[in-house]
């Protein structure tokens, strides 16, 4: 950022008005507003672990802003997570949910399972098996933050 | 009435015995607490049919069917053929031993629900089976080329599957090195 | 074969669209009918068969818990009751009564979020909040009795782990007499004599008797079609002869004769938790060769290290044992060389040979009602696809 804009944010605070850049304006609302679209492949079901922790679940990789992977990723499932990814507008998060997803949990040695961060690039891993509430809302708040910085460091 | 007469499952076993000849079913045995016949390839749909069909067996549901893989045998495939009679409240296993290259001829045309475990196993060990209307890959992607659930083949697999920025899709790589045994795992020897 | 006229292919994917596994169906569609149905499987094929040759017993039963997280307990006993066949062990009287409480409980779990599904893919998305209100208290007392997560290694070889409380058995009569009939006769009202969910399930996604059985259906989706065929009357394990419970019959073999199976499944499962909990015996919960509790420190660490470290030596030999979970037979075949870990682990799913007579069950029916067909046969793909 340079220091003239934020000398004219400075100016505008200073008469009175609630100022801020459209950098800050656009993590504000991509981190309050992004819709997730779960992806379940093993045993955790992130569906209702969304709901519990308040994000709304969509479920059209067009529409989704973060990708929620949860479960055991097999090999065959592995295409069809790049291509649901591949199909997501710009910009978006991956989060890994559950330990199989996060470093491939108890399926560390089957030929089946791939990991999912070689597969596509994991903002966010939430580990557990399955995650509680807890871990979910920590992992959310991690997302929320990963998404505030990136947008702001442009 | 004449199934009550068959009331050990040895009796039982030597009932459905006499119906063929001595060299269709070699062997037979009760391991632990189900009658186990072992059977040859040839005779293998004509004693199904038989045990689906006759009033006294009316196994009309074939369970399962799987394999086993003993690399140090000749014949180093073993098919166990799992039958249920809900009528008459028995259970059979059927084995039958067979090799890589020698096909063997599928049970669908008796027992419908056959055709996706005979896919599983050609997916799995590699045994091939004749007159199967389709023998797609099921359980893995159609481009992996080894069979898993064979002893020979190591647990971790030999490739893995990353996705290639280069290339824009997911592609296999052969595994870095050998995987290890790992290490939580104790010697089977310790005493 | 026929080739039909403009008829398109569809994918219809994922399947369940909410819950655990995935699964992919490519359908051949004449304008809206379904003429033929493809399923793939595999999407949640995690290797676990040969990861169990990998595997001791102990580490093995945390496998099979993965198999099928909607219904507790419903393959990790199969995998249990496989090795005390195998060891010739019986197991203790108390031991098997908790058991037996604990499968049914996890039955009336798993068929409570069938019935949700069922409910939602027909538009009565009201039953989730109901179900989920009964499911997170039924899993509060799983742990309660396991003393830990809902998923563990409690149901091992030669009892379970550890004995519970003595107030749980109040907590659970609490449970079964004011907590779940009134969340049971509101799912019961919502959907029973509903006249879109009847219309959406009644006479859709027919299998006769004959068809079932030949398909290698069993559990609910056999007994819907009329085959009188139950696992825990027909092979009674455990204290399931302690027990008197009817085995509902349908003979519509639809959506609707599984869905009210299912409801009168739940009220045998409590009816049978209430008998077992009244003649609870009491007595030791695991047998003495396969515990850590010993009186001597020392003793206890080396049992420890034999039981965990080495495993459980399974005499060589081969056995099939099943169970009646939630979704039909489970099974497992399990072949040993006399090592600790076995030589091979196959599981017979349940679900599998369901999955595999989907085009018959949905020949000739419209598209929206796939999805419902797919729902009341409760399919769950991790369990399918091992």
């Amino acid at each position: 950022m340079e220091i003239k804009e934020i000398d004219w944010l400075d100016q505008m605070r200073q008469q009175g008005f609630a100022a801020i850049t459209l950098r800050v304006f656009a993590a504000w609302v991509q981190e309050n507003a992004a819709a997730a679209m779960p992806v379940s492949m093993g045993c955790c079901s992130c569906f209702g672990q969304l709901q519990q922790v308040g994000v709304a679940p969509v479920f059209n990789p067009h529409h989704a802003d973060v990708l929620v992977v949860s479960g055991a990723l097999s090999n065959k499932a592995a295409f069809v997570l790049r291509r649901i990814y591949d199909q997501m507008p710009s910009p978006k998060y991956v989060i890994a949910m559950g330990t199989c997803a996060v470093n491939k949990g108890l399926f560390a040695h089957s030929y089946a399972v791939a990991d999912v961060a070689d597969i596509v690039p994991v903002d966010v891993f939430i580990p557990g098996c399955p995650p509680g509430a807890k871990e979910m809302t920590e992992g959310i708040r991690a997302l929320r933050r990963v998404i505030r910085d990136k947008i702001r460091n442009v | 009435m004449e199934a009550a007469a068959y009331k050990t499952q040895e009796e039982f076993g030597q009932f459905i015995r006499l119906h063929f000849a001595r060299q269709d079913i070699p062997e037979q045995a009760v391991v632990s607490g189900m009658l186990t016949l072992t059977v040859l390839r040839a005779a293998l749909l004509r004693i199904l049919q038989f045990l689906r069909d006759d009033p006294v067996c009316r196994f009309t549901q074939l369970t399962d069917i799987t394999c086993v893989h003993y690399p140090d045998r000749a014949d180093c495939f073993s098919l166990v053929y799992h039958l249920l009679s809900p009528m008459m409240g028995r259970r059979l296993r059927i084995k039958l031993a067979t090799q890589e290259d020698v096909p063997v001829s599928s049970v669908t045309a008796v027992f419908a629900n056959a055709a996706w475990y005979e896919r599983e196993i050609r997916e799995m060990f590699g045994v091939s089976f004749e007159g199967h209307p389709d023998l797609r890959r099921l359980l893995t992607q159609d481009e992996t080329f080894f069979f898993p659930l064979r002893k020979t083949f190591p647990a971790a697999g030999k490739v893995r599957l990353v996705y290639d920025q280069a290339k824009g899709q997911c592609v296999y790589v052969p595994c870095a090195k050998p995987e290890k045994e790992s290490d939580v795992r104790l010697d089977r020897k310790m005493s | 074969m026929t080739i039909f006229e403009d008829s398109y292919f569809m994918n219809i994917a994922p399947f369940p669209a909410v819950g655990i596994g995935m699964g992919r169906l490519v359908a051949r569609l004449d304008g809206e009918t379904v003429r033929r149905i493809d399923p793939h499987i595999g999407f949640s094929h995690r290797g676990i068969e040969k990861c169990m040759e990998e595997a001791t017993v102990l580490q093995g039963l945390v496998y099979t818990d993965k198999l099928n997280r909607s219904a507790p307990f419903s393959c990790a006993y199969a995998f249990v009751l496989a090795v005390e066949k195998l060891l010739g062990i019986t197991v203790p009287e108390r031991a098997a009564y908790i058991r037996v409480i604990l499968a049914e409980m996890g039955r009336i779990l798993s068929h409570l979020r069938a019935t949700a599904n069922l409910a939602s893919e027909t538009g009565t998305d009201i039953v989730y909040p109901l179900v989920n209100r009964a499911s997170e208290r039924i899993s509060a007392l799983i742990s309660e009795i396991c003393a830990g997560c809902p998923v563990s290694v409690y149901i091992r070889p030669g009892g379970v782990r550890n004995d519970s409380e003595l107030e749980t058995a109040d907590h659970l009569f609490a449970w079964l007499s004011k907590e779940l009939p009134p969340i049971l006769s509101d799912i019961e009202g919502l959907l029973t004599e509903n006249r879109i969910f009847k219309s959406r399930t009644v006479g859709i996604g027919h299998i006769d008797a004959s068809l079932a059985a030949a398909a290698g259906f069993s559990g609910v989706n056999l007994r819907a079609s009329g085959v009188k065929w139950d696992l825990r009357a027909a092979e009674p394990y455990d204290a399931y002869n302690e027990v008197s419970f009817d085995i509902p019959l349908k003979t519509d073999g639809d959506c609707y004769a599984r869905y009210l199976l299912r409801i009168f499944e739940i009220y045998q499962s409590m009816s049978m938790i209430r008998q077992l909990l009244e003649k609870m015996p009491e007595g030791d919960v695991i047998l003495a060769d396969f515990t850590t509790r010993q009186t001597e420190v020392l003793t206890q660490l080396s049992r420890h290290f034999e039981l965990y470290g080495r495993g459980i030596a399974l005499p060589a030999g081969e056995v099939y044992s099943a169970v009646e979970s939630p979704l039909g037979e489970f099974g497992v075949f399990l072949v040993s060389d006399g090592g600790e870990r076995p030589y091979r682990c196959h599981f017979r799913s349940a679900g599998f040979p369901v999955m595999q007579a989907l085009d018959a069950l949905t020949e000739d029916c419209d598209l929206a009602d796939v999805r419902v067909i797919v729902a009341s046969l409760n399919i769950i793909t991790t369990e399918t696809d091992r």
